[in-house]
């Protein structure tokens, strides 16, 4: 009796165990797809896509975010604009730019090379989808953009790097070497050539659009000085007709005034209630306040009769902020201004136990979302690229090309006496010299906290007499030497792949 | 909720007198004293002195001792029971039966060698062993009051390292290490641990259901447990049913609980603004205090809205810690059961921190008939954990991040919580509002169950068969609410307390686990040979699946479900994932005459974490032991007991890594908001992937050896290893350029060598018997391979030094004066006098990232334990000191670093360095982040956590009185134990015993602990 009844547990048992199938050690994951399934839809497609574009606006959840999407504002905190709040960035204001620095070191460098194999990932396969031909072609072009934009970023920092167009697997070549830089801006100029090509000719609604194509490819010539090409790309442009100055300036910084901007060509994008920095309380609320504008970029601002404030007569240092070119006051917060982020309602750097300048950013500030705290989500699309930078930069190539010619003064006027900001035009008669220091004086003051003032003072070579003249809150001084102007490569990076070390790291 | 409590307390404090009377028996009044003599002998005829005599039953008065020569005088009634005991021989009962003489032989107790432990799979006679097993038995470990298990077994265990990272309750975050660190990849280093034969968690159980704690330590011991057993095996096994009847037992402990150690703050509002402003000073800032400020206080009458506070004394504060326990037992004919169930209650020493933990423990055992055994084990538990939902880190440093010139309440009477009474600096949020209004709650409900059986198949062939299953189901809910925090001098409303994102975040996860083997055991005796023979298999499978909701906006604080809030911004998550593993085992003993001793285990393991191919993985080892004892020219040596050498090796596996690391996948989740109305979501292809990864394997070579003197006086254990581990599951180090995560491969070599002894003593004279034991045990880690270093914040990670050694900048020194800075070599920042000096330790007169170097102290250099033991007739005393020798922590932040967030300094800084103090040993202060102190990582931040402490002292007093028993009491022990009474040590300020995973230096100390208790035995 107790014999068979053994024997039936034992069956039972030696089922359960030797009889299973061989599948129960078959796991696979329940909530990611597999590799080998994809490339099978459109649905894949627009998946991938949107990966590409995702590496625009690192979200807030994901660890690293300055220096990148809605925190590319951190740049401005190594160039004279301002001072950061961030250990690493405010080592490399320090002079402490090692391989071994860490944070935006290693992060610039891994994080867009993130970005170009999603990009080179598309590439490869996207031919694979069953789809039109246009529709394919599109995508494609628009893949093209973004890589030539990150690209354009590594090559602006480090110089030559490694060109890899395809996706990588475990047999990478081991023996790549890094190509000159000018190499890697005419791969970039290809990218953008092959997107111009293709990108619909269309005003800008957040998918990159011919114009954005054009307008990087404007940037990128002028960065490396072909003035002629530059000022004839960013003609394109502002003959395109697309594209106009917005009638509000503070409209290009918060929604919903930034949704379908006549003047945004493209940005780093955001969308409540779930794609969203924490832009608002990093920057304005008393806790944290991460980059904190200095005094030499205020002094920067003329006064309304167009005079620096050394020279003008409206200039009053009892009261420093008034008859101020407006943008100032879009700008940044000065001493007495009315504050929303703190309890007293007024900004007074004194009582202001994390203020270390006297001035607080205001541009991209959403003060309808003030006071912040922890919960405050933030939307604000980054602008990377607006119809105001293509008349500088217009102005700029042709200046640099013909002298300072009535197209040069158009298109600088045009920007100072925008709509609400009304400052008088140049001077005339400025020579080509005169007017080269009044087109950088414009860029600052137009674009000052758009992270975009460092690598214009990289690609003007006036960074190291610029930056040690600035004196930290701490007291201590700026440094910068001439190896700066390109950063080095991570030392990891050297480590595990022995890349060229940029001279004097 | 509360209520429900204070009714199962009651109950169970109740439940005792009314089970009592169930068992209550009538006592017969006591009989006539007679005189009775009598001798006492060992086996070999020799008479014993200093043997203890007693009445059995009675009253624990009457006793007495043989002389030296053997003999004894008693008075006993002439139907008693004497009763004879001597260390090291078993103890004998003698009924007199009228005799008024006697005379007794003693056997040689051998205790120690006639133990059977329990080790993988089965048990074993403790002289058999060849492998590396330690074991400790419940009452060795419940000397301690604690209410995490795996804490008891710190210094118990040679080569069991446990640390506790915190005194936070139910979070104490205890590591176990067997044998230092194996490994740096995912895998881990956390031992497997089994409880009653199938996989569980030692947090779930209360440490009084414990019967015995066995540590496999090397391969021969572990392979059987093949792939999950490189970091070690630790073996639980619970209290079974005992003797015919019902016997009830209770026990109650009250804890007197608060912090060992905390910083000595400077707390003198004046003080604290003038030092604060002479550091800014010295980092190149403005003064943030102005005089007039500074003078309110100076000149303050009014104390209350004035204060000097000292906020480490309202947030933290001693409490009572409570542990009832209840265990029912006994059996009839062949079933045999055990009841255990625990409640303990214990509030944290900082505010905001509580845990609860309700145990149940069931176990039955059937001897059904001659053939078949069959029974079940089950545990639940029930923990309910409040914390402040940043944890106990953030909450400390809130804590010191506060300035002494205000309280957490504003002094207006309102009872509103303060913003902040100081409006020249940052201070972190108010801990007290956040203690009494921001707790996550953690409600975990855990059972472990399985049903055995076991039938004797033939003579000497055994099959046993077990399944069970862990279930766990956990839900935090983390309501943020929004709460008005009010100015210090105006009582005006200033903003809301920074609770994070408000709202409330529920998350819920659940596991399934369920585990089956089956085996065969065979064993046989033909003349001198012994044979034993195991085989089994063995399935396991796990699934998690967890399921997270948030929503923000919330009417009012007073619903907290998230149906009360708007759906505007609400977020939903969830995941799932599943392993599985199959597994064949086996095992061989032989012995010659119980001599010659040999083993062989070996475990073919199957994963679903890797490719068909590369899934199987062979784990064998082989042991040998020889008793030289047993020899002939041995065996006259009276004075030895046993003497046995010990060897193996053998091969472990570990597969802990991700759960699906070879296949390629997408990443999800990379979103983008591609228009203006809607966020598409996105894939990126972001990590390589290998798809012939293997078992990560690790060998161990032991040697040991085993000596008992004295009889069995003296024992004696010592191991010497050397464990390598190889193919070591880790991320490759891929470029930066190809733009994806490092797929996980096999690489990389890490070896420990060392070697652990523990000494034990034991004796007795007259009614006084004491004893002391010392455990110690020291190991070396090497990274023998690696690939390219990798340097870290703090650590280098490099062939041939110890994983994640301590790599920073050199302090040489203060400087003195400008002309020494001036020939110093060039620092990085651009210092002054009283600042550190960094060594040029390449000699390049540049002080760059090339100067880091070596600091030692990532582990311990040894580590060790004393327990000392006496008793003398009714009253025990026991004391165990614990010690870890050259542990190093590089410690930052508030506490530490002056000022860091406002922090008042500790007291020494007052001795700190000014150019009439040029001697001092700390630079000039400073504030936390000034570049040319804190600009860098280097030594001055690096400290010393060497320490012994008075681990457990504990004086008991044990009762077993007659007129106890007339009220149904059969014994009674009652103690007063303390905890972490004193350390010695060289670390600053706080708890030098902490885990080393955050380089924050706030970290919860451990519990000072004064604790009452007692048994009852009915």
């Amino acid at each position: 009796m107790y014999t068979r009844n053994i024997l039936q547990l034992g069956c039972l048992i030696a089922l359960l165990i030797t009889g299973c199938k061989s599948s129960f050690l078959d796991k696979y994951p329940l909530d990611q797809p597999a590799e080998d399934n994809f490339w099978k839809s459109e649905d894949d497609l627009q998946l991938a896509l949107t990966g590409c574009y995702a590496s625009l606006s690192v979200n807030q959840s994901q660890s690293v975010t300055e220096g990148f999407g809605a925190f590319t504002m951190y740049w401005d905190g190594i160039s004279d604009n301002a001072y950061p709040r961030s250990t690493s960035f405010n080592n490399i204001a320090l002079g402490q730019l090692e391989p071994t620095t860490g944070g935006i070191v290693n992060d610039w460098y891994n994080l867009n090379y993130r970005a170009i194999a999603s990009c080179n990932y598309f590439l490869a396969n996207a031919d694979r989808v069953p789809v039109d031909a246009a529709t394919l072609q599109q995508y494609k072009a628009e893949v093209h953009f973004l890589r030539a934009y990150f690209y354009f970023q590594l090559a602006n920092i480090y110089g030559g790097v490694i060109i890899t167009l395809q996706p990588e697997g475990l047999d990478y070549a081991r023996d790549l070497q890094k190509s000159p830089q000018a190499e890697v801006m005419e791969q970039v100029l290809n990218d953008l050539d092959t997107a111009i090509a293709h990108l619909p000719d269309a005003p800008y609604s957040g998918r990159a659009v011919k114009a954005s194509a054009q307008g990087l490819k404007a940037r990128v010539l002028l960065y490396n000085d072909r003035f002629r090409e530059a000022a004839a790309t960013a003609k394109a442009v502002i003959d395109g007709g697309l594209f106009h100055l917005a009638d509000e300036y503070y409209s290009l910084f918060v929604k919903p005034g930034q949704n379908n901007n006549p003047e945004i060509i493209f940005s780093a994008r955001y969308l409540l209630p779930n794609m969203f920095s924490t832009l608002d309380y990093q920057m304005g609320w008393d806790q944290w306040e991460r980059i904190q504008p200095i005094k030499n970029l205020v002094d920067a601002f003329e006064c309304t009769d167009g005079k620096p404030i050394t020279e003008s007569p409206l200039y009053d240092t009892a009261h420093p902020y008034e008859n101020r070119d407006p943008r100032l006051r879009k700008t940044v917060y000065v001493p007495g201004d009315p504050w929303k982020y703190s309890p007293d309602g007024i900004f007074d750097p004194a009582k202001d136990g994390n203020n270390r300048t006297g001035f607080l950013v205001k541009k991209y500030l959403d003060t309808s979302r003030a006071p912040t705290n922890y919960s405050t989500r933030s939307d604000q699309d980054f602008v990377l690229l607006r119809y105001a930078d293509i008349l500088l930069m217009y102005a700029e190539a042709q200046n640099e090309t013909s002298g300072p010619d009535q197209g040069v003064y158009d298109a600088v006027n045009a920007v100072r006496a925008r709509q609400g900001i009304n400052m008088p035009p140049l001077p005339a008669g400025l020579s080509q010299t005169e007017m080269r220091q009044r087109i950088r004086r414009e860029r600052r003051v137009e674009f000052a906290l758009e992270g975009t003032r460092y690598f214009d003072l990289l690609r003007w070579r006036i960074a190291k007499e610029t930056l040690t003249a600035i004196i930290n809150p701490g007291g201590e001084p700026r440094k910068f030497t001439d190896r700066n102007y390109l950063w080095p490569f991570p030392q990891s990076e050297v480590d595990v792949y022995g890349i060229e070390q940029n001279p004097g790291y | 909720m509360k209520n429900l409590i204070s009714i199962c307390c009651t109950w169970l404090l109740l439940l005792p007198c009314w089970l009592q009377a169930a068992v209550w028996q009538h006592h017969n009044p006591p009989a006539q004293q007679t005189p009775v003599t009598g001798l006492v002998k060992d086996s070999k005829g020799q008479p014993l002195p200093g043997v203890t005599v007693t009445l059995a039953n009675g009253d624990g008065q009457t006793g007495t001792q043989t002389d030296a020569e053997g003999s004894f005088r008693i008075s006993a009634p002439a139907n008693g029971t004497l009763q004879f005991s001597f260390i090291g021989y078993k103890t004998v009962s003698m009924p007199l039966n009228g005799r008024r003489q006697l005379e007794v032989t003693l056997e040689t107790a051998a205790t120690e060698l006639t133990d059977v432990v329990v080790v993988g799979y089965g048990t074993q006679k403790k002289v058999n062993l060849t492998g590396a097993v330690v074991t400790a038995t419940a009452e060795e470990l419940n000397k301690r009051v604690v209410t995490n298990p795996a804490s008891l077994l710190q210094g118990r265990l040679p080569g069991l390292n446990v640390v506790e990272s915190t005194g936070e309750p139910g979070n104490e975050g205890v590591s176990l290490r067997v044998r230092g660190v194996g490994t740096f990849s995912g895998a881990g280093n956390d031992p497997l641990v089994i409880i009653d034969g199938i996989p569980g968690n030692l947090n779930a159980i209360n440490p009084n259901d414990i019967a015995t704690v066995s540590v496999l330590k090397d391969a021969a011991s572990a392979a059987i447990y093949g792939a999950r057993a490189a970091n070690g095996v630790i073996l639980v096994t619970t209290k079974k049913g005992g003797k015919e009847g019902l016997h009830l037992e209770y026990s109650y402990n009250l804890g007197i609980t608060s912090a060992t150690r905390l910083p000595k703050l400077i707390t003198n509002s004046v003080e604290y603004m003038e030092l604060y402003n002479k550091a800014l000073a010295h980092s190149g800032q403005a003064p943030a205090y102005p005089d007039e400020f500074i003078d309110q206080y100076r000149n303050a009458t009014d104390k209350v809205r004035y204060p000097d506070v000292n906020w480490l004394d309202i947030v933290f504060r001693t409490v009572y810690t409570q542990n009832h326990y209840l265990s029912v037992s006994g059996g009839k004919g062949g079933t045999s059961y055990n009841v255990g169930l625990g409640y303990i209650d214990q509030p944290g020493t900082m505010m905001g921190f509580d845990f609860k933990k309700y145990t149940l423990q069931f176990n039955l055992n059937s001897e059904v008939n001659r053939r078949l055994t069959f029974g079940a084990n089950l545990n639940f538990n029930y923990s309910d954990r409040h914390y402040p939902r940043q944890g106990s880190e953030d909450q400390f440093l809130a804590t010191l991040s506060q300035g002494p010139m205000y309280g957490p309440i504003v002094p207006d009477g309102s009872g509103h919580y303060t913003y902040r009474g100081d409006p020249y600096v940052y201070h972190n949020k108010n801990p007290v509002a956040i203690a009494d209004h921001v707790q996550a709650v953690e409600r975990e409900y855990y059972v472990q169950g399985s049903l055995f059986a076991t039938v004797k198949l033939l003579e000497g062939l055994t099959w046993e068969t077990r399944g069970g299953f862990n279930f766990r189901f956990e839900k935090i809910k983390d309501f943020r609410p929004v709460l008005p925090l009010y100015d210090w001098f105006t009582g005006e409303y200033a903003t809301d307390l920074d609770v994070g994102e408000k709202g409330l975040q529920v998350d819920d996860g659940n596991s399934i686990y369920p585990v089956i083997y089956t085996q065969l055991t065979y064993e046989k005796k033909l003349g001198p040979h012994q044979l034993k023979v195991l085989g089994g298999a063995q399935e396991e499978y796990y699934k998690e699946e967890d399921l997270g909701g948030y929503r923000r906006d919330f009417p009012g604080n007073d619903h907290r479900e998230l149906d009360a809030a708007g759906t505007d911004g609400q977020r939903s998550s969830g995941t799932a994932f599943e392993w599985a593993l199959r597994s064949f085992y086996g095992r061989l003993n032989y012995d010659y005459r119980d001599k010659y001793l040999f083993e062989a285990n070996m475990r073919y393991d199957g994963s679903s974490r890797f490719a068909g191919d590369t899934r199987w993985g062979f784990f064998p080892s082989f042991s040998a032991g020889w008793r030289l004892a047993q020899e002939p020219f041995l065996q006259s040596a009276a004075w030895l007991n046993d003497l046995k050498l010990r060897a193996s090796w053998g091969k472990l596996g570990n597969q802990n890594i991700g759960n699906y690391p070879y296949q390629n996948v997408l990443k999800t989740g990379t979103n983008y908001p591609m228009d203006n109305s809607a966020v598409y979501p996105g894939a990126q292809r972001q990590t390589l992937v290998d798809e012939d990864i293997r078992w990560e394997t690790t060998r161990v070579l032991d040697i040991g050896l085993d000596f008992t003197v004295l009889n069995n006086r003296l024992t004696l254990n010592a191991d010497w290893y050397d464990k390598k581990t190889y193919d070591i599951l880790r991320t490759a180090q891929v470029p930066g350029w190809l733009g994806l995560n490092g797929p996980v491969i096999n690489g990389g070599t890490m070896r420990n060598t060392g070697w652990e002894f523990g000494i034990k003593y034991q004796d007795q004279m007259g009614d006084l018997s004491y004893g002391a034991g010392i455990n110690f045990q020291a190991f070396k880690n090497e990274l023998t391979k690696f690939g390219a270093r990798e340097i870290g914040s703090n650590v280098i990670r490099e062939e041939g030094h110890p994983y994640n050694t301590y790599y920073l900048y050199e302090v040489a020194g203060i400087f003195q004066s400008e002309e020494e800075i001036r020939n110093a070599p060039a620092q990085p920042f651009d210092p002054k006098p009283g600042d550190l000096r960094f060594r040029d330790v390449n000699g390049d007169k540049v002080i760059n990232a090339s100067d880091r170097t070596y600091a030692d102290g990532a582990y311990p250099s040894f580590t060790y334990s004393l327990n000392l033991n006496a008793a003398y007739k009714h009253f025990d005393l026991t004391a165990f000191f614990y010690g870890v020798e050259g542990q190093k922590f590089y410690v930052t932040g508030w506490g530490i670093e002056p000022f860091t967030q406002s922090t008042p300094p500790t007291e020494e800084w007052r001795n700190a360095w000014t150019p009439e103090n040029p001697g001092a040993s700390l630079p000039a202060i400073y504030v936390s982040g000034y570049g040319p102190i804190s600009g860098m990582p280097s030594t001055f931040l690096l400290r010393d956590a060497s320490f012994l402490r008075l681990k457990n002292v504990q004086l008991g007093y044990s009762l077993q009185a007659g007129w106890l028993q007339r009220a149904g009491i059969s014994a009674l022990r009652i103690y007063f134990a303390g905890d972490n009474l004193f350390t010695i040590t060289n670390y600053p300020s706080l708890d030098p015993e902490r885990g080393s995973s955050s380089t924050r230096f706030v970290n919860y100390p451990q519990n000072r602990i004064y604790s009452f208790g007692a048994r009852v035995t009915f």
